[in-house]
């Protein structure tokens, strides 16, 4: 399983569909399109891991890059995953601390909504 | 590929392989792949499949990213019932990045929030940030939100990932003699487990 990416606007915020692997490989094709989504001016961005099948440091790197970015515009990036093994490799790196994690894209949008 | 089967008498080592790449980056998902399947059908349990995978790409990685420009890198791996010993090998320099000191920790402690922190943390946390000279010195606020952001290192992770997700990291280097990183996990397996029916052992 290689990786596939889509995204959407949803309430003003651009939800990024994420499916397969990150990894060295295929880390900067996610580099490219938040570094592109950014450039766009969105800003508000909720990336979905739901089906993310696997995820290393470089794409936590990828993840932290792209949180950097938004942020440098008042932005935001948030995270739907509730897969265990994923969610691991964040407790493990204390990112937990730095990315919101939801359960569902709505509950994402919802959250980021309330705290305008 | 080349795999051996080995005699029970000979080695709690029941398969073994090796795997020589070039350095693309491709090569990470194709020994994703074939190590996962291998394990997988020889009964592992599929958590401990998923860890030992997550730390050998963490490994393999680190090779693409900081070794040299050699032509090839190798991931031995030895496989037995009591747990697998993964090396990944390259021809030069390349622990450099691995050594790199873990994420500082410490910032975390002047943002004190269960779970996520708040954008403006207040309170009193005294956040201490070593002078050059070693001293430790109070700081004056603590960090925001954007400033501990700001910070955060892209890279740097690996080794951190690699230490949880196995029991044993061993980074060896040396002039001429290239370097490996050595994986050893111990592993669970299911209990219709091929590999604990003792097929393997029987075939040679």
């Amino acid at each position: 399983m290689d990786l596939k990416l889509d995204h959407h606007t949803r309430d003003g915020i651009e939800v990024v569909d994420v499916e397969g692997e990150i990894d060295v490989y295929t880390a900067p094709r996610l580099r490219e399109l938040l570094i592109e989504l950014v450039n766009n001016g969105h800003y508000q961005l909720v990336v979905n891991m739901e089906k993310v099948e696997f995820l290393d440091s470089t794409g936590l790197g990828v993840l932290v890059g792209g949180l950097k970015r938004v942020r440098a515009h008042d932005g935001s990036l948030d995270l739907v995953c509730t897969q265990e093994r994923i969610l691991k490799i964040f407790r493990i790196t204390g990112l937990t601390k730095v990315f919101g994690i939801h359960d569902t894209v709505d509950e994402a949008i919802t959250a980021r909504k309330s705290e305008k | 590929m080349r795999a051996h089967m080995r005699r029970a008498e000979e080695s709690i080592v029941d398969v073994e392989f090796c795997l020589v790449f070039p350095h693309e980056a491709l090569s990470v998902p194709v020994m994703r792949r074939v190590l996962g399947d291998t394990l997988r059908r020889l009964g592992a349990d599929e958590e401990g499949v998923s860890d030992l995978l997550l730390a050998v790409t963490e490994a393999c990685t680190n090779v693409l990213k900081h070794g040299p420009p050699g032509p090839r890198y190798e991931v031995v791996a030895r496989i037995g019932q009591r747990g697998c010993l993964i090396q990944v090998l390259n021809d030069e320099r390349g622990l450099d990045s691995l050594l790199v000191p873990a994420p500082r920790r410490p910032m975390w402690d002047a943002v004190h929030a269960p779970g996520r922190f708040r954008r403006r943390a207040g309170g009193g946390a005294i956040r201490r940030t070593p002078r050059p000279g070693g001293r430790w010195r109070p700081a004056g606020e603590p960090l925001t939100e954007d400033q501990v952001i700001a910070m955060l290192p892209e890279s740097g992770r690996g080794l951190a990932i690699m230490r949880a997700c196995v029991d044993d990291v061993t980074l060896s280097s040396g002039p001429g003699l290239g370097t490996v990183v050595s994986l050893e996990k111990r592993m669970a397996w299911r209990d219709d487990a091929p590999l604990l029916e003792g097929q393997l052992r029987n075939a040679g």
